[in-house]
């Protein structure tokens, strides 16, 4: 979907939680909310954008986010359509 | 005429900037989500994230094209095209939440395969032709043999679409075979309200989601089907409440994941289930004596047989379901007794509130109406109806159902307002709003869908009375059960004309020999309604592709052909014709003629003429204008003194239903024994028609999956949703997959004595079927699974079930 503005939980676990925002960070196609930073006292959802080419590399992507340890979901709240290399590709 | 408001803001800029310009609105809708209040008016307003690049893209709102949850989004649009979709914080629906297909709405109408011009088929292939010839081809065929055209429309028509088409059939052409496929969707829904309380839809809405403490799901699986809302109630446990969650279902799915208790009952055995926690309201002396003395009667089947039924006193009432003991229970639906009793118990409670839900499980049922009436009794005979969180609530699966099939009544029996054909003084009020001679509606019900379907697809000579069918807004060549019955014969049936209105080639065009090119959701002005009875409004944002046309208009400009070929139907009372408009000041608008279709409001017209109808049986709608302001309002919507405009979220009930009378607490102010009291019913479980036998082991059941809608016909079009599932696959328990030496993708035939369907197995996958069942989905348009199922319906509702019958299933390649 190229564009994507996500939301991302983390787990309760203050150390996982930070953790997983530091790996999550150095994703080159990942950009975060001010402030992406998670206190034991603030929410412990984040927001960020996903900027990639087409949905191979978003599923890719969303994939890896998932795996990574102390991101207990993503939720997808924003999608442009039209920055998609394969926004005109039809189906068989 | 789209949004007035709205104004060309396009500008040059590079696409580069178009691009830090989406991410930076992404990410201001995604802060948004976790801080609404950040935003100005708790909205996330994209345009705002960046000033400058924000001249490029206007938003507007709009309810989703897809279910019948009534999700609004916000459309970006840029340069006559939808560039990007954001759930909409204003609307009480979803709060700014989507589901993954609302999300990727948008890409629905960039497919590449985008019908575009009108097709006649010469032969095996299709020529291009004028809209003015297509629409001279329509008018030839019905001028033919006017009583012998069907119309097959759908609950994703628009409000004003299937008003229009309503009118032009039983108001024009005095023809009641007029059905839409919400026939095959909620059908029962509509039988058991009426036949309990004496009018159609839900007392409560989706409030009821946030007030309930126990949730309970009849063959229902919102987590895939209805996730918004399913989103809801899960939200509540995040926030810790506690909400107890029930899953009475066939199979196990994503929502049993999240349930606290799962009970798997034997297909059709959910009759027994119903009748046993009534039985036990009874033998525990739980059931709320206050609210069943002075609100209820009590009704038994009739001979013959009829949606009133025959009055039964409560100790009638009592002997009938006595029987239902939690072990004659077990015996039936093998659901544990000691889980029946549970039932029982949190029924007979007075301290929490408990909100049923159902949808296709129910409904797809050839007893749908039975068991729809028995979970009502089960609230009403416990008392948990009429409070916030106690309801018995039905889904609809389509994005109008309720809106354009239930409330215009494009049914072949009904007229709008909840009026039906067969009555004299209904017939007479249609015509007096229509401003049509006395006559012209026709007394004689049309034939409903199985019916039409079936007379279409025999030949004239052995009694087919349809010769030509439109269908419009709806794939019946993918979706009507027994395929092999009530579509295909088609093609060998050179004396039947099929007119299919589509935005893509489906199963259905495949057969057509006119195929006109439609416009697609925010192409047009809509009104849809939703399952809560809240009607919704938006504007045409972009252009259709092509000479793709609106469904609405393509009615109007056919009617207009018929009246210059001399249809005195297409005339009213007054000569004039049947969808004359006119401008505000006086003068006719040529709406028949494309060019002129916007220059007024058509949707607008029509709406408000139809909004005549909807006071007749308390369904009152506001005047247009209220919706465009609105993100929706819950029916019946009544003025006030201060000219305002008020919805009603809970009917029946004396402190929100402007309609009953002070002092009552409850009225059933339709109820069909006319003494303000609603109907609890007592039905027999009694077996399906078709079960698992020697030759047929298995038990097929049929449904949807998360990433498609319905068909698939638009889903499967857009790229990441058909990635994320691209084919149809039979899910098995994997004991069955061993036993018949298969796994995971292998091969396999389904086969019924109707037909056969080769599929690749799934074991252990989302859903999971227990022994002896398997499941498909329908989204596949290259898996047709309808040709295995099976058209026995309900008497009532006339609704196929596809959630039972009988298969066997053998590897693909054994013989």
């Amino acid at each position: 979907m190229a564009i994507s503005g996500l939301v991302i939980q983390l787990e309760n676990d203050p150390e996982l939680a930070a953790n997983a925002l530091r790996i999550l960070e150095g994703h080159p196609s990942l950009d975060f909310g001010e402030p992406a930073v998670w206190s034991p006292n603030g929410p412990n959802r984040v927001s960020a954008v996903l900027d990639t080419a087409d949905s191979r590399e978003d599923v890719v992507a969303f994939d890896w986010m998932k795996a990574v340890a102390g991101v207990a979901s993503v939720d997808i709240v924003f999608v442009s359509l039209q920055h998609s290399d394969d926004r005109e590709e039809v189906k068989s | 005429m789209g949004n007035p408001n709205e104004t060309n803001k396009s500008r040059n800029v590079s696409r580069q900037e178009r691009r830090d310009f989406m991410k930076v609105a992404a990410l201001a809708a995604a802060s948004a989500m976790i801080d609404p209040l950040s935003a100005e008016g708790g909205q996330s307003d994209p345009a705002s994230a960046d000033a400058s690049a924000a001249a490029e893209v206007t938003w507007n709102k709009a309810p989703c094209r897809f279910c019948g949850t009534g999700c609004h989004v916000q459309v970006g649009v840029q340069n006559d095209k939808v560039v990007a979709i954001q759930g909409d914080q204003k609307a009480e629906v979803n709060k700014g939440l989507l589901c993954v297909k609302g999300y990727h709405v948008g890409g629905i109408l960039y497919g590449k395969d985008r019908l575009t011009q009108p097709l006649l088929r010469r032969g095996d292939s299709y020529v291009p032709i004028s809209w003015d010839e297509a629409l001279g081809v329509v008018a030839d065929r019905i001028m033919a043999a006017p009583d012998r055209f069907g119309f097959y429309g759908s609950g994703q028509w628009t409000i004003p679409e299937g008003y229009a088409a309503q009118k032009f059939m039983k108001g024009g052409l005095s023809n009641n075979h007029i059905d839409p496929n919400a026939r095959l969707c909620m059908a029962s829904a509509v039988t058991g309200f009426i036949a309990t309380y004496g009018v159609d839809e839900p007392a409560g809405c989706y409030t009821d989601l946030d007030e309930c403490d126990v949730l309970i799901m009849w063959g229902n699986n919102p987590a895939e089907m209805h996730p918004v809302l399913f989103s809801r109630v899960i939200d509540r446990r995040s926030r810790g409440e506690k909400v107890t969650l029930i899953d009475i279902g066939t199979r196990r799915t994503r929502t049993t994941e999240f349930a606290d208790e799962y009970l798997e009952f034997a297909p059709q055995s959910d009759l027994a289930i119903a009748n046993g926690i009534a039985h036990l309201l009874i033998a525990n002396d739980t059931y709320d004596k206050s609210f069943v003395e002075k609100h209820c009667n009590f009704r038994g089947p009739s001979d013959p047989p009829s949606l009133k039924g025959e009055a039964i006193t409560f100790d009638e009432y009592k002997a009938s379901v006595a029987k239902y003991t939690p072990e004659y229970v077990e015996s039936i639906s093998g659901v544990p007794a000691e889980k029946i009793r549970m039932l029982g118990d949190l029924f007979g409670r007075r301290d929490i509130r408990i909100t049923s839900l159902w949808c296709m499980g129910m409904n797809q049922h050839t007893q749908g109406t039975a068991i729809n009436c028995l979970v009502h009794g089960a609230h009403l005979l416990s008392g948990h109806f009429g409070r916030p969180g106690d309801a018995p609530t039905s889904l609809t699966g389509q994005p109008s159902a309720c809106g354009t099939v239930r409330e215009v009544g494009t049914l072949a029996h009904a007229l709008p307002g909840g009026r039906v054909v067969v009555n004299q003084a209904h017939r007479e009020q249609s015509e007096e709003f229509w401003n049509m001679p006395s006559g012209r509606v026709n007394p004689k019900p049309g034939h409903h869908t199985v019916n039409l379907w079936s007379h279409f697809c025999t030949p004239k000579s052995e009694g087919g009375e349809i010769d030509t069918m439109w269908v419009q807004v709806t794939n019946p060549g993918q979706t009507l059960p027994n395929l092999n019955k009530l579509f295909n014969p088609k093609e060998k049936l050179k004396e039947k004309f099929l007119i299919v209105s589509d935005v893509y080639p489906t199963a259905t065009t495949r057969l057509a020999d006119l195929i006109l090119p439609a416009a697609l959701w925010v192409e047009k002005n809509g009104v849809f309604g939703n399952s809560e009875r809240r009607t919704q409004q938006w504007f045409k944002m972009v252009d259709p592709p092509g000479e793709a046309r609106d469904d609405c208009w393509q009615t109007i400009a056919v009617a207009h052909k018929l009246l210059e070929r001399g249809h005195e139907g297409m005339k009213d009372k007054d000569g004039q014709f049947i969808f004359r408009m006119t401008d505000p000041t006086g003068a006719e608008v040529p709406a028949w003629k494309w060019e002129h279709y916007y220059d007024m409001n058509v949707d607008k017209a029509l709406f408000e003429e139809y909004r005549k109808f909807t006071t007749l049986k308390h369904k009152n709608l506001a005047p247009y204008d209220e919706y465009v302001k609105a993100r929706g309002l819950r029916w019946p919507v009544v003025e006030q003194d201060d000219g305002s405009w008020r919805e009603t979220r809970f009917r029946f009930a004396e402190f929100d239903d402007p309609f009953v009378k002070k002092g009552n607490e409850f009225e059933f102010y339709h109820s069909t024994t006319d003494d303000g009291r609603a109907q609890v019913w007592f039905s027999p479980y009694v077996d399906p028609p078709e079960m698992p036998d020697v030759e047929f082991p298995f038990w097929l059941s049929t449904g949807r999956v998360l990433e498609h809608w319905h068909t698939g016909s638009m889903t499967r079009r857009v790229p990441q949703l058909d990635r994320a599932m691209p084919r149809a696959y039979v899910e098995m328990h994997p004991e069955d997959a061993a036993a018949m030496k298969v796994e995971n993708g292998t091969m396999v035939v389904v086969e019924s004595r109707r037909g056969r369907m080769e599929l690749p197995v799934w074991t252990n996958g989302r859903g999971r079927p227990p022994k002896g069942t398997v499941f498909v989905p329908f989204f596949d348009e290259t898996r047709l699974i309808n040709d295995v199922t099976l058209d026995a319906h309900d008497p009532f509702s006339k609704q196929p079930d596809y959630k039972k019958c009988a298969v066997r299933v053998r590897r693909a390649n054994a013989s």
